[in-house]
């Protein structure tokens, strides 16, 4: 299974190749945008509740509108890593979080907030059996205008088969990992109106992954021969916006498309979006962008702690949006390595980290502890009072388990990680947990690398340990993959999986995806948890903060609670008064 | 001078060769593969093959391989990894980018604008701060005003590009949030004005160090310069010490001036990889320092030979511009 | 004058100033006192370097903490108990100050002296032998000079991955060549010296005339053009810890000013007190080497 998410996540580790480039939190942002960005129309939004976790700590998405919207003016805005290509199914850098924007998808889901549910292409769709999926598509999304030739016509359901047929023949694309694996079968009525998709078997995550951003629809006719090409500096689609102009290493703009669909029915169905566009700049760097939102250069900025909320908002009214985050720097232990093969020496580092220092000094207290699976998955996460029989800061436990298992009262690791990441939280953790392992008794034996090589050896499984860059995992999918004896891929790419030691993990994994029902899938998911930490988990997560986006005042009608909604600005508009 | 120049181009063409040579080999020490960050999670043994084919990764890395162990010792490649780079570089063919997959001539062209009026900018700061302040300098030596330049000077020289590079951006933003256009270059024939709000803080940042040598060197070059006998004569015709000092004394000791601004353009390419970084300027500065990290080998290769002409074709300029500022000196 | 020069170096050496007399132990003294005097800037360099030195050798006698000691208090500002205050997770930043001593002035001077070192030997070699040897030399050092140093140290440390060793090579790979120049010039001049032509039209042994006449003088050139490149290669070493690749780790003062740019809020002790110490130890070189370079030829005083 794959895909998407990794694709994403490589991209960002990518785009963060970081150094001087101190994207932090502000690059996960970005990349939870592909799959939350085409939240945003909260009037539009229906609170169907399917089959995934529910979102704690993130409040209902509601607005915190005042006043008419107005019409009229840009949106500035940053991105972390420039834009390769607007080809969707081959993007992997900046542009993915543009995607929602310039084309559609069927259907979007939050990755924070599972009730929340963005029907774009697709009206509704119904599920006749445990595989067959059936859309509803939308009668008048309408292509903008472009400069590929593309007529300004309505999009039907011989779009959603061209798009996936292609997604299917790049299997380094990034929806592959689902669309490529998951897809037994495709069909477009002859009227266009209805999409039929069909998995292979029951899967449990189809809802969340049909939900990303990353399956957008592209109009046929930009798929030609002729257009593909082109795709890489153009875009034509029926999303909100248009591309306008993009200038390598610099940035890109989008207007709003004309002929979006979509109008504000509570305000005398008025056509959205109602800014005239969004001028985004390429800004790596992290102290770069922090000063630029200061000065008033960009619309939105994530702080990287409350503290930095707090601070910039002294004097200023900016709007806040805290809102979890997918996004961890986790510990991955090598199980074909000694002294990693015992599960003892494992549980020992499980012991010996105090989550709650990273907490206090790290997100100034704005954080909350992870299990396996990371807690903004919600219900699907071990609740706080199990997962303390499971894992709690015991560094006496993790000696006496370190003499257990070795005879001695200290054992020596050796633990790379990337030398050069500016990334704020690993450099903050860094220190924190050298120091943690060395109390419960580990010696640690620091093997930085250079960033490229880091990736390498991680990719390949050569290393001993590893504390790993920041990870984002929109679906728990990804978190119990990791201890897949294969890889998440399976295709022992990262295949750190304590699986390997285990094969009734790997047969326990594989089965709780086939769960489509949401109770059957929680239970299903807590049982692996426990069996996982029975055996000694191989990689660990270790906290997920809270973000907080800062706006300029001028800016209204933020969604709440979507997650990353600082990209998806269909309903905002701007009041300089 | 003519067979002076064609010495130095072919000299220059030597130096070049083997500068790509050199990184060529290093960065093939640098382990990993590139075609996992190509395919990335969805590699697979036939696709990783098929990138290799495709990048020319499994050709042999030299058009001649030695091999101490096999009888033949020496092996004549005829197709090779540099062998096709180089063929395209003659053509301005400079490789694809591994990472965006975009030629990198194309980009070279659109970022050199930016890099180019960095430099050029720092070099304006460093000649109208350090000459001037030099010359005045030596002219009052041991004054107050001589103090000052000196003192100033071996600061500049001290103090960190990138230390005082935060603080420009920090200071000014926290105190009056203030900050120079950022994250997209502001063409000069767009808007003169803000485009010199945002190069002019890079440049003087840049300038620091090396106008700071300049103003060193422009004090002690002319205070050698006007102890020379020429000088005692010009005086003794009578001449007033101002034309002295203007038309006898700086000119002649403008040329180690200028040979150590054409060695720092060298240095100021180096500084541009931090600058650009920090001031988030698209240039190629910026474009390297993300390759490197990035192993991109196209690109690093095609910026560092790119840097080496600079520096080759610079310094050639600065020895043509001797010919003119000393006309005792001739070239054979 | 050929074109030679072009490339030559800036560095302008007087043919007698550097011979070395034999002064008597109390002349020496008093000679030193007199030069202090003359050179009050020198003496504050020396001082400078003197207490960083001192700094470095006690860095455990001196910091109240270990570089990576957790303390309770983050952020905090300048108290008694933090003489500097303390950084973004709680480490003492002047303990990190001290010990971050240790990497720069060791990096840095295990690197001028050997690079120096090397740089010398090839350019006597290259200045005595010339021919092919002399053109081969000189075109490595074209196009070592025609390549940004920064760059260079770059692709070495990723190359070979941040280490101190690594570090020091890379560092010592960009000292060689310049000192390599100013040494082969050097030679060229004293060969064509009077008493070279004379000794060698008596018959003197060349080795010999090397060892005697040119050595000691070219010796001297390269210890003052240690002492003016130490600060440069301070700096070097600061911005390759800037950009993460310095020896991981480490208390480096590179990387805590790059660590205090990127963590916010900001806390200016965090940025002030590396960045300070960079420039103090480089300025301190930088003011002892120009002394040195003014004592041995004060006709170049304040020059580069």
């Amino acid at each position: 299974m794959a895909g998407s998410y990794w694709d994403k996540v490589t991209a960002q580790r990518i785009s963060r190749r970081r150094m001087l480039q101190s994207t932090g939190m502000a690059g996960v942002a970005a990349g939870a945008v592909a799959l939350v960005g085409c939240g945003g129309g909260s009037d539009n939004k229906t609170n169907t509740p399917t089959s995934g976790g529910s979102s704690p700590g993130a409040g209902s998405p509601t607005k915190a509108a005042a006043g008419t919207p107005k019409s009229g003016g840009r949106y500035q805005v940053a991105s972390t890593a420039d834009f390769d290509t607007f080809d969707p199914y081959i993007g992997i850098a900046a542009s993915v979080g543009y995607f929602p924007r310039l084309y559609n998808v069927l259907v979007n889901y939050s990755a924070l907030d599972s009730k929340f549910r963005f029907n774009d292409l697709s009206t509704a769709y119904e599920q006749p059996d445990e595989t067959t999926y059936i859309f509803h598509v939308r009668p008048g999304v309408k292509v903008g205008p472009n400069q590929l030739g593309v007529p300004e016509r309505a999009l039907d359901a011989s779009d959603v088969v061209e798009s996936y047929k292609r997604i299917v023949s790049l299997p380094q694309s990034n929806a592959y990992g689902f669309i490529g694996k998951w897809m037994a079968s495709q069909e477009a009525s002859a009227d266009g109106q209805t999409y039929t998709f069909k998995t292979p078997k029951p899967y449990g995550y189809f809802s969340n992954r049909i939900g990303s951003g990353i399956n957008t629809i592209v109009p046929k006719e930009a798929l030609s021969d002729a257009n593909i090409s082109k795709l890489k500096q153009n875009a034509a689609g029926a999303g909100a916006f248009i591309l306008k102009s993009y200038t390598e290493g610099q940035g890109a703009s989008l207007d709003k498309n004309p002929n979006y669909y979509r109008k504000d029915d509570k305000n005398g169905n008025a056509q959205v979006p109602y800014i005239d566009g969004m001028d985004v700049k390429i800004i790596t760097d992290r102290s770069a962008l922090r000063i630029a939102f200061q000065s008033g250069q960009l619309d939105t900025y994530t702080a990287s702690n409350v503290d930095e909320s707090k601070q910039l908002q002294q004097g200023s009214n900016y709007a806040v949006v805290k809102d979890p985050v997918n996004t961890f720097i986790s510990v991955t232990m090598n199980p074909t390595k000694d002294p990693w093969k015992d599960d003892r020496i494992r549980m020992a580092a499980n012991y010996a980290m105090n989550r709650q220092e990273y907490i206090d000094k790290v997100y100034k207290g704005e954080a909350q502890e992870n299990g396996i699976v990371h807690w903004p998955m919600g219900d699907i996460a071990l609740q706080p009072d199990e997962l303390k029989q499971y894992q709690s800061y015991d560094p006496a436990k993790a000696k006496a388990l370190i003499k257990a298992a070795t005879g001695q009262d200290r054992v020596k690791i050796k633990v790379m990680w990337p030398a050069d990441s500016a990334i704020e939280e690993h450099n903050l953790i860094l220190p924190i947990w050298q120091s943690q392992m060395n109390d419960a008794g580990f010696d640690v034996e620091p093997d930085a690398q250079p960033f490229a090589t880091w990736l390498d050896n991680y990719t390949n499984l050569n290393y001993d340990a590893s504390l790993s860059l920041n990870q984002v995992y929109e679906y728990a999918e990804f978190d119990m993959d990791f201890q897949h004896s294969e890889g998440p891929a399976r295709n022992n790419i990262y295949a750190t999986g304590v699986g390997k030691l285990y094969p009734e993990i790997d047969a326990a994994i594989d089965d709780t995806k086939t769960k489509t029902k949401h109770e059957d899938f929680v239970k299903a998911m807590h049982d692996l948890q426990k069996l996982i930490y029975s055996k000694g988990p191989t990689f660990l997560p270790i906290v997920s903060p809270y973000s907080f986006t800062l706006y300029q005042p001028r800016i209204k009608n933020i969604p709440q609670g979507l997650g990353a909604s600082g990209l998806f600005v269909n309903d905002w508009y701007i009041d300089e008064a | 001078m003519q067979t002076f120049i064609l010495r130095r181009l072919l000299s220059g063409f030597a130096i070049l060769v083997v500068l790509s040579v050199a990184v060529f080999a290093l960065l093939r020490i640098v382990p990993g593969d590139p075609a996992i960050r190509i395919c990335q999670l969805n590699c697979r043994a036939e696709q990783l093959d098929a990138i290799h084919e495709q990048l020319g990764l499994n050709k042999p890395y030299f058009p001649i391989s030695v091999d101490l162990k096999s009888p033949k010792f020496v092996t004549f490649n005829k197709d090779s990894q540099y062998g096709s780079y180089a063929k395209g570089v003659v053509t301005f063919d400079l490789g694809t980018s591994n990472v965006d997959h975009k030629p990198v001539f194309p980009t070279l062209r659109k970022r050199l604008p930016v890099t180019l009026e960095l430099m050029i900018l720092t070099l304006i700061f460093t000649i109208i701060v350090g000459i001037p302040f030099g010359v005045v300098s030596a002219i009052y030596r041991n004054s107050i005003p001589d103090y000052f330049v000196r003192i100033t000077a071996i600061f500049g020289l001290a103090v960190p590009v990138f230390w005082v590079a935060t603080l420009v951006l920090i200071i000014p933003n926290e105190l009056w949030s203030y900050a120079p256009p950022l994250g997209r270059y502001v063409r000069l024939t767009d808007d003169p004005w803000l485009n010199f709000k945002q190069m002019a803080p890079p440049s003087a940042v840049l300038a620091l160090g090396s106008a700071a040598g300049i103003m060193r060197l422009m004090r002690s070059s002319l205070l050698e310069v006007l102890r020379q006998d020429y000088m005692r004569t010009a005086r003794a015709k009578g001449l007033r010490e101002r034309s002295v000092i203007i038309s006898h004394g700086l000119k002649n000791s403008l040329i180690p001036v200028i040979t150590v601004l054409g060695l720092q353009i060298a240095g100021l390419l180096g500084g541009a990889l931090i600058i650009e970084e920090i001031f988030t300027l698209p240039g190629l500065g910026d474009y390297t320092f993300k390759a490197l990290a990035n192993k991109d080998f196209d690109v690093v290769q095609s910026m560092t030979l790119y840097a080496g002409a600079t520096v080759v074709v610079v310094n050639l300029i600065v020895d043509i511009s001797y010919a003119w500022l000393d006309p005792r000196i001739r070239y054979s | 004058m050929s074109g030679e020069i072009a490339v030559g170096p800036p560095l302008i050496v007087g043919d007698d100033a550097l011979s070395l007399q034999a002064p008597t132990m109390r002349q020496r003294l008093g000679k030193l006192g007199t030069l202090a005097r003359q050179n009050p800037l020198g003496v504050l360099g020396l001082l400078i370097i003197i207490l960083f030195t001192l700094a470095a050798i006690f860095a455990p006698w001196i910091a109240p903490f270990t570089p990576n000691h957790l303390s309770r208090e983050t952020d905090a500002s300048i108290s008694s108990a933090h003489l500097f205050g303390t950084e973004r997770v709680g480490r003492d930043i002047f303990s990190r100050v001290v010990y971050g001593s240790r990497i720069s002035l060791s990096v840095a001077l295990i690197s001028v002296v050997g690079g120096a070192s090397i740089g010398t030997l090839l350019g006597i070699l290259s200045g005595y032998a010339g021919g092919a040897f002399d053109s081969l030399i000189q075109r490595a050092v074209d196009t070592a000079i025609a390549f940004p140093p920064l760059l260079l140290l770059l692709i070495i440390t990723l190359a070979l991955g941040p280490s101190f060793r690594t570090i020091v090579f890379a560092l010592m790979l960009a000292v060689i060549p310049g000192v390599t120049r100013i040494v082969r010039g050097a030679v060229l001049s004293e060969k064509n010296n009077q008493y070279v032509e004379a000794a060698r039209a008596g018959g003197a042994w060349m080795p010999r005339i090397l060892l005697r006449h040119i050595l000691p003088n070219v010796v001297a050139l390269a210890i003052i053009v240690m002492t003016t490149l130490l600060g440069g290669i301070i700096l070097a070493e600061a911005a390759l810890s800037f950009l993460g690749l310095g020896i991981p780790n480490a208390a480096s003062w590179g990387r805590d000013v790059s660590d205090a740019r990127n963590n916010f809020p900001y806390h200016l002790e965090s940025a002030i007190f590396p960045g300070a110490a960079i420039t103090l130890t480089v300025l301190g070189f930088n003011l002892l080497g120009d002394s040195i370079r003014d004592i041995a030829d004060p006709r170049l005083r304040g020059s580069r």
